[in-house]
C-alpha cells in the first residue's frame, strides 16, 4: 500500500445546498428500484422500493454535501475546516449544508413546523371521518391509512421539535461554547428528516399502511409497499435520534465554558441531556427491529412468523423496548423547558436544583424498565405484569418530583406572566390530567378494559400535544426573540394561548369519557350513541387547528409585518444565552465567558452576574 | 471537569486537547449505543431459541455453517484491531504506525471478503426457520458495520501523508481502534452464539 | 412450622453462630471502642454511630429473616421464594452492612493478644504475600463489578443451582458468596468507613447504572424461558398450586423490578453527592474568579 507523501490540496466540492440534493435523489431512487429488481426475489418489489428510498436519500445527503468529507479524506485530499466564515450570509445559508448549530437550529424550525402543518391536516381528516357513526366519510382501508399518516408523521416531529431546533439553537449558547462537539453530525441529524417525512408522505402513493405507529407483524409484513415508507422512514429518524445524541451529550460533557459546573447547568439542558441518553441508546434497538422487518418482507426470513420458526412477540418487545423511552424523548425536553421558564418568570431562584435534576434521572432510568405495560394485553405471562405495574406506578414519582420543583418555585412569587408563563401554566395543568390518566392505565385490571380506547388515545394526546407542544409554543414565545430577533405580538399570543388551551380540552377531555364508553381506537364506525360527544370533539378539533393557525399567523405577522426587533434581553434574564446580542454573532462569544453564577439566582442579596463576557454588550447581570 | 482558569486565551495545545477530549467521548457514545443495537439482536436470538416455535427454530437438515471458516473471520477482525490498536498507541512511533495501519487495512478486507463471500454461499436458505433469519441478519448487520470501519480505515491510511488529517490529529485518530476492538469482540460473541450455541 | 412459633423455624446452625459471633465481636468491640472514633455529624440529630449500629442490626436481622425463618423452607419448594432470599442477601443484608461498616468494631471485638499477630502477618509475612497480591487486584472495581456479576450467573446456571439444591454444604458456600461478593460490589459504590470507595461520585453512578442491566439481562432470560430451566420443575406440587414455569417467571420479575430498587437508590444518591462535589468546584472557582477579576 503506498501511502502518499503530500496531501493533495484539492477539494471536493459538490454544490451543497437542497435543491441539487433534490437532484441527485430523484435518479438515486430510481438507481435504488433497479437495483433491487436485480435481486430477482419474490418480494412485490419491496427490495427495490427499500433500496430506492435509501439510495434516494443518500444521493440527496451528498447532493447537500455530506460526502465531501469522507470522499476528500479516502482520495487523501485535504479537508475542509469546520467553520467557514462566509457560513453566515444571506438566507441561502438556510437552504445549505451549514455547520453552525444557530442556522441547523432555524433550519430544523420551520421544516418540523411545515411537518406539524401536515400531521394536522391529517388528524382534521381523521376527526372529519368521526363526525359519522360508520364508514360512509373515509371507507376503513382509507381511515387506517390516515391514521397511520398521522400518527407517524406526529412522532417523527415530537421525537425532535424540542431538540431540533431549540436544543440545536441554545444549548451551546446555554453552556457558553462556541459551536456543538460534532458540527457535521448535528448537521446530518438534521438533514435525515426532510427525507424522511418526504418518504412517509410517499407512502399515500402506495395506498398508506395499516398498522398505525406501532407496525406489529404479521400485518406489516403482509402489507403493500407503503409500509416501506414507514420502515424507512423511522430508520432515519433512528439515525437521527443517535447523532443528535451522540452530538449533544459530547457538547455538555465537553464544550461548557470555564466554572460552568453541572450545578450550574440551566435545567433545559439537564432536560436535553437526559433525553440524549434515552435517544443514545433506546434508538438503535429500533433500527435493529426495522432491519429484522426489513428483512422478513424482502428475503422471506422468519423473524416474526410464528408459522416459521420466529414470533410476533419478538418485534413487540423490541418495538416497545424503543417505544417506552422514546415517548420520553417527548416529554424530558418539555420538563427541562418548563422548569427553565418558571424561574425567569417567577424572579426567584429554582425550588431544589438538585431534587429537579434526579426527577429527570429519575425518570430516564425508570423509562427503561416498563415497556411491558404496553403490551399487558399482547400475551405476555401473567404473572410478569404485577411487576411493570408497579415500575410504571414508580415512575410518577420523579415526575410527580419535577412538578413539585415547579410549583415550589412559584409558591409565593410575584408571577410576570408573560405568554410563555401562561403556556407553562397550560402545561401543568394538561401534564396533571395526562400523567394520572397514565396511571390508571398502569394498573393491569383498568388496563385490560381500556386497551384499544379512546381512554389511552387521550392519555397519550394530554401528555404529548398537551404536555410537550404546549412546552413548545412556551419555548417559541420565549426564545424566538432570540432566534430570529423579532419579537412576538403579545397580544395575539394570549389570544392564542387562551383559544389553544380551550380548545385542546374540549377536543380531548370527552375523549376519556368516549373511552371509558368502550369506543375503540382506530376504527373509523363507532356506537351511534355517541355521535354526540363524537361531533363535539370534532368541531373542538377545528377550533384547535385554528389556534395552531393562528400562532402560525402570529410567526408571519411578527416577523414580516411589524419586524419589531427584540432586545438582547427583553425578560431580563440570567441564563447564557441572554447574555449575547442579537442576531447572535457566528461565534456566539466574543471572548468565552467564565461563569460565575447559576442562572436562577434572583433576588438573592449581593449575588454575583452569572458570567464575565469581557464587558460585551448585552451582558446584563439580572436579577 | 476540571475548571480552566485561563480558557480565554485559546492557544493550539489548548485547542488540539478539547478536540481529542471530544473524540474520545464520541467514541465512547457510539460504542454505548452501537452495544445496545447489538444486544437487540442477541435478544432476538435466545427469544427465538426458547420459543422455537412449530419446531422451526432450524428447519430439518439446517446446520451451523463451517465453524473454522467462521473462526477464520473472526481471528481476522481481530488481527484487524489488534494491529490497528499496536500501530496507533501514542508510545508507538510514526513508522509502526505508518506500517501497521495499512497491515491492518488489508485484515480489514480480508474480513470483509471472507464474510461476505460466507454470507452469499450459506449452505441453508433464509426461509428455512428462526435460525438461518438470526445468522443472516446479525452477520449482515455485523458485516456492514466493519465494512465502514474499515473504510474508515482506509481514510486513516490515506490520510497519513505529512500535512494529512491523521498526523496532524493523531491522538483522535487512535481512538479508532476502540470501534475496532469493540467491532472484533462483537464478532466474537456473534460466533459464540451463532456457531457454538446455535 | 410457623411464623408465629420462632422455636419451629428451620434454624441453620451454621448461619446462627456465624450471626451470633459477629454480633458478640461487635459489642465486645463496642466496648473497646469509644463511639467518638465515628466522626461524622450524622442525619437528624442522630449520630453517625447510632445510625450505622442501626444499619448493622437491621443487616444481621435480614440474614437471620433470609436463611433461618420459614422462607428458607419455602425456598426449597418456590423458586421465587429462593430469588427472595437471595435478593435479601444481595440487595438488601450486603448495602446495609456496608454503610454500618462494622469491620473496625468487629475487628477490635477480638482481644488484643489476637489481633496483634494476625495483623502482623496477614500485612507483613511473606507467606501472605500471594493473598496480599490477590486482594489488591480483587478489591478493584472492576475486578469486584466482573467477580461479582460472574457469581450471580454461575449459580443461576442450571447445573450449579441443581446442586445446592442437593448439597447442603455447596448451598451454604453459594449464600456465603453472594454475601461476601455483595459486600464487595456495594462497597465500590457505599463507603466502608472508615476507608473510601476508590471510584468519584460520578463513576459510581454508571458502575450501578452497568450492573443494573447485567442484572436484568439475567432476569429477562428467565422471564422470557418457556421452559423451567431448574430441578424444582421435578416436584409435582408447588404451595399454591403454580406450575413451574410460573413460579420461574415470577421469580424472575423478582428479580427484575425489586431487585432494581437497591441500585436507583445508590444511583440516585450517588447523583446527589457529585452535586455536593460540584457545588465545592464552583464555589472555589468563583471565589478564584473574584479574586482575579477584582
Amino acid at each position: 500500500m503506498v501511502v502518499p507523501e503530500r496531501v493533495s490540496e484539492r477539494r471536493l466540492s459538490i454544490p451543497n445546498n437542497a435543491i441539487t440534493g433534490i437532484l441527485f435523489a430523484i435518479p438515486g431512487y430510481f438507481a435504488g428500484v433497479w437495483l433491487g429488481t436485480l435481486f430477482g426475489l419474490n418480494d412485490d418489489q419491496n427490495t427495490g422500493v427499500i433500496l430506492g428510498y435509501i439510495f434516494a436519500t443518500v444521493a440527496f445527503l451528498a447532493g447537500v454535501g455530506f460526502l465531501n468529507y469522507p470522499f476528500e479524506r479516502l482520495f487523501g485530499w485535504r479537508v475542509s475546516p469546520l467553520t467557514d466564515p462566509d457560513e453566515n450570509r444571506g438566507v441561502g445559508r438556510f437552504f445549505r449544508l451549514s455547520l453552525d448549530h444557530k442556522v441547523i437550529g432555524l433550519q430544523y424550525l420551520v421544516t418540523i413546523l411545515i411537518m406539524l402543518l401536515f400531521g394536522g391536516i391529517g388528524a382534521m381528516m381523521i376527526r372529519t371521518s368521526l363526525l359519522v357513526p360508520d364508514s360512509s366519510i373515509t371507507p376503513s382501508g382509507n381511515y387506517i391509512s390516515l391514521i397511520g399518516l398521522h400518527s407517524v408523521m406526529m412522532i417523527f416531529i415530537t421525537s425532535a421539535v424540542i431538540v431540533g431546533p431549540f436544543g440545536n439553537y441554545l444549548v451551546p449558547l446555554m453552556i457558553g461554547a462556541r459551536r456543538m462537539a460534532f458540527p457535521r453530525l448535528e448537521a446530518l441529524s438534521f438533514w435525515v428528516v426532510p427525507p424522511a417525512a418526504v418518504i412517509l408522505a410517499a407512502a399515500t402513493f402506495w395506498g398508506g399502511f395499516p398498522t398505525g405507529w406501532t407496525g406489529y407483524p404479521p400485518l406489516s409484513e403482509q402489507a403493500s409497499q407503503a409500509m416501506d415508507s414507514y420502515i424507512v422512514g423511522f430508520a432515519l429518524i433512528a439515525v437521527a435520534l443517535v447523532t443528535s445524541a451522540i452530538n449533544m451529550l459530547a457538547t455538555i460533557i465537553g464544550l461548557r465554558a470555564p466554572g460552568m459546573t453541572w450545578t450550574r447547568l440551566p435545567m433545559f439542558v439537564w432536560g436535553i441531556f437526559t433525553t440524549s441518553i434515552l435517544g443514545l441508546l433506546a434508538a438503535p434497538v429500533l433500527a435493529a427491529a426495522l432491519f429484522m422487518l426489513t428483512l422478513d418482507r424482502t428475503t422471506q426470513t422468519s423473524f416474526f412468523l410464528a408459522s416459521n420458526g420466529g414470533s410476533n412477540y419478538l418485534w413487540e418487545n423490541l418495538f416497545w423496548f424503543f417505544g417506552h423511552p422514546e415517548v420520553y424523548i417527548f416529554i424530558l425536553p418539555a420538563f427541562g423547558i418548563i422548569m427553565e421558564i418558571v424561574p425567569h418568570f417567577a424572579r426567584k431562584p429554582l425550588w431544589g436544583y438538585r431534587t429537579g435534576v434526579v426527577g429527570l434521572f429519575g425518570v430516564m432510568l425508570l423509562s427503561f424498565f416498563v415497556w411491558q405495560h404496553h403490551l399487558f394485553v399482547s400475551g405476555i405471562a401473567p404473572v410478569l405484569r404485577p411487576f411493570y405495574m408497579l415500575s410504571t406506578e414508580l415512575i410518577s414519582i420523579p415526575t410527580g418530583i419535577i412538578f413539585l420543583v415547579t410549583l415550589g418555585t412559584l409558591w409565593r412569587a410575584r408571577v410576570w406572566f408573560t405568554v410563555p408563563m401562561l403556556f407553562c401554566m397550560g402545561f401543568l395543568f394538561n401534564f396533571l390530567i395526562g400523567g394520572v390518566s397514565g396511571v390508571y392505565l398502569s394498573d393491569v385490571p383498568t388496563d385490560v378494559t381500556l386497551h384499544g380506547s379512546y381512554f389511552s388515545m387521550a392519555h397519550f394526546h394530554y401528555t404529548i400535544m398537551g404536555g410537550e407542544i404546549f412546552a413548545l409554543m412556551a419555548a417559541a414565545y420565549y426564545w424566538l426573540p432570540k432566534m430570529t430577533g423579532k419579537m412576538l405580538s403579545p397580544t395575539i399570543g394570549r389570544i392564542h394561548f387562551w383559544w389553544m388551551f380551550i380548545a385542546f380540552n374540549s377536543t380531548f377531555f370527552p375523549l376519556f369519557i368516549v373511552g371509558l364508553l368502550n369506543m375503540p381506537r382506530r376504527v373509523s364506525s363507532y356506537d351511534p350513541a355517541l355521535v354526540g360527544l363524537n361531533r363535539w370533539v370534532t368541531i373542538s378539533a377545528y377550533f384547535l387547528f385554528g389556534s395552531m393557525v393562528l400562532f402560525a399567523a402570529n410567526l408571519i405577522y411578527s416577523w414580516f409585518f411589524v419586524a419589531r426587533p427584540a432586545l438582547a434581553n427583553p425578560w431580563h434574564a440570567r441564563s447564557l444565552e441572554w447574555q449575547v446580542p442579537t442576531p447572535v454573532p457566528a461565534r456566539n462569544f466574543e471572548r468565552v465567558p467564565l461563569v460565575v453564577a447559576g442562572p436562577y439566582d434572583y433576588g438573592i442579596p449581593n449575588a454575583r452576574p452569572v458570567a464575565d463576557l469581557g464587558g460585551v454588550v448585552g451582558a446584563t447581570g439580572g436579577g | 471537569m476540571a475548571v480552566r482558569t485561563r480558557a480565554y486565551e485559546a492557544d493550539a495545545a489548548a485547542v488540539a486537547a478539547l478536540d481529542t477530549r471530544l473524540v474520545g467521548i464520541g467514541t465512547w457514545l457510539a460504542l454505548a449505543a452501537d452495544i445496545f443495537f447489538f444486544a437487540a439482536w442477541w435478544f432476538a436470538f435466545f427469544y427465538l431459541r426458547a420459543l422455537n416455535n412449530n419446531q422451526a427454530w432450524k428447519a430439518q437438515g439446517v446446520a451451523p455453517p463451517s465453524r473454522g471458516y467462521g473462526a477464520v473471520v473472526v481471528v481476522l477482525a481481530l488481527a484487524t484491531a489488534v494491529a490497528y490498536f499496536v500501530g496507533s498507541r501514542p508510545a508507538a512511533g510514526a513508522f509502526l504506525f505508518r506500517l501497521l495501519t495499512p497491515v491492518a487495512l488489508v485484515f480489514g478486507l480480508a474480513t470483509c471478503l471472507f464474510q461476505g463471500y460466507e454470507l452469499w454461499h450459506l449452505g441453508f436458505g433464509l426461509t428455512e426457520g428462526g435460525y438461518p433469519s438470526v445468522f443472516a441478519g446479525l452477520s449482515t448487520a455485523w458485516v456492514i458495520q466493519f465494512g465502514l470501519a474499515t473504510a474508515w480505515l482506509a481514510s486513516i491510511v490515506t490520510q497519513a501523508g505529512p500535512a494529512g488529517d491523521t498526523v496532524a490529529r493523531r491522538q483522535p485518530a487512535s481512538f479508532f481502534a476502540w470501534i475496532l476492538l469493540f467491532l472484533a469482540a462483537i464478532g466474537i460473541v456473534n460466533y459464540i452464539l451463532l456457531y457454538l450455541v446455535a | 412450622m410457623s411464623w408465629l412459633n420462632p422455636l419451629t423455624w428451620p434454624i441453620e446452625p451454621w448461619v446462627l453462630l456465624g450471626v451470633e459471633v459477629t454480633a458478640i465481636l461487635y459489642l465486645w468491640g463496642r466496648t473497646n471502642h469509644p463511639p467518638p472514633l465515628w466522626g461524622r455529624v450524622g442525619v437528624r440529630g442522630w449520630s453517625a454511630a447510632r445510625w450505622r449500629a442501626i444499619a448493622f442490626w437491621s443487616g444481621l436481622g435480614i440474614i437471620v429473616l433470609a436463611l433461618d425463618t420459614p422462607l428458607e423452607t419455602l425456598a426449597r419448594q418456590l423458586f421465587w421464594a429462593h430469588m427472595t432470599q437471595h435478593l435479601l442477601l444481595i440487595m438488601v443484608a450486603a448495602p446495609l452492612l456496608v454503610v454500618a461498616s462494622p469491620w473496625l468494631q468487629i475487628w477490635r471485638g477480638l482481644p488484643l493478644s489476637v489481633r496483634r499477630p494476625v495483623a502482623k502477618a496477614v500485612v507483613k509475612h511473606p507467606a501472605f504475600a500471594g493473598l496480599r497480591r490477590v486482594f489488591a487486584v480483587v478489591a478493584t472495581p472492576a475486578a469486584a463489578w466482573i467477580i461479582s456479576s460472574a457469581n450471580l450467573w454461575f449459580w443461576h446456571w442450571p447445573a450449579a443451582y441443581d446442586l445446592t439444591l442437593r448439597n447442603h454444604l455447596v448451598h451454604h458456600i453459594e449464600h456465603g458468596l453472594f454475601l461476601g461478593l455483595g459486600i464487595l460490589f456495594w462497597a465500590q459504590v457505599i463507603d466502608p468507613y472508615p476507608f473510601r470507595a476508590r471510584l468519584s461520585q460520578l463513576k459510581r453512578v454508571v458502575y450501578v447504572f452497568t450492573a443494573m442491566i447485567q442484572a436484568w439481562a439475567l432476569a429477562a432470560l428467565l422471564a422470557f424461558a418457556t421452559v423451567p430451566f431448574y430441578a424444582y420443575a421435578l416436584l409435582t406440587t408447588r404451595p399454591g398450586g403454580i406450575s413451574a414455569l410460573t413460579d420461574q417467571q415470577f421469580g424472575a420479575g423478582i428479580m427484575w423490578v425489586p431487585g432494581s430498587i437497591t441500585y436507583s437508590i445508590v444511583f440516585i444518591t450517588c447523583l446527589y453527592l457529585w452535586f455536593n462535589e460540584e457545588d465545592a468546584r464552583a464555589r472555589t472557582f468563583s471565589a478564584q474568579t473574584a479574586e482575579v477579576l477584582r
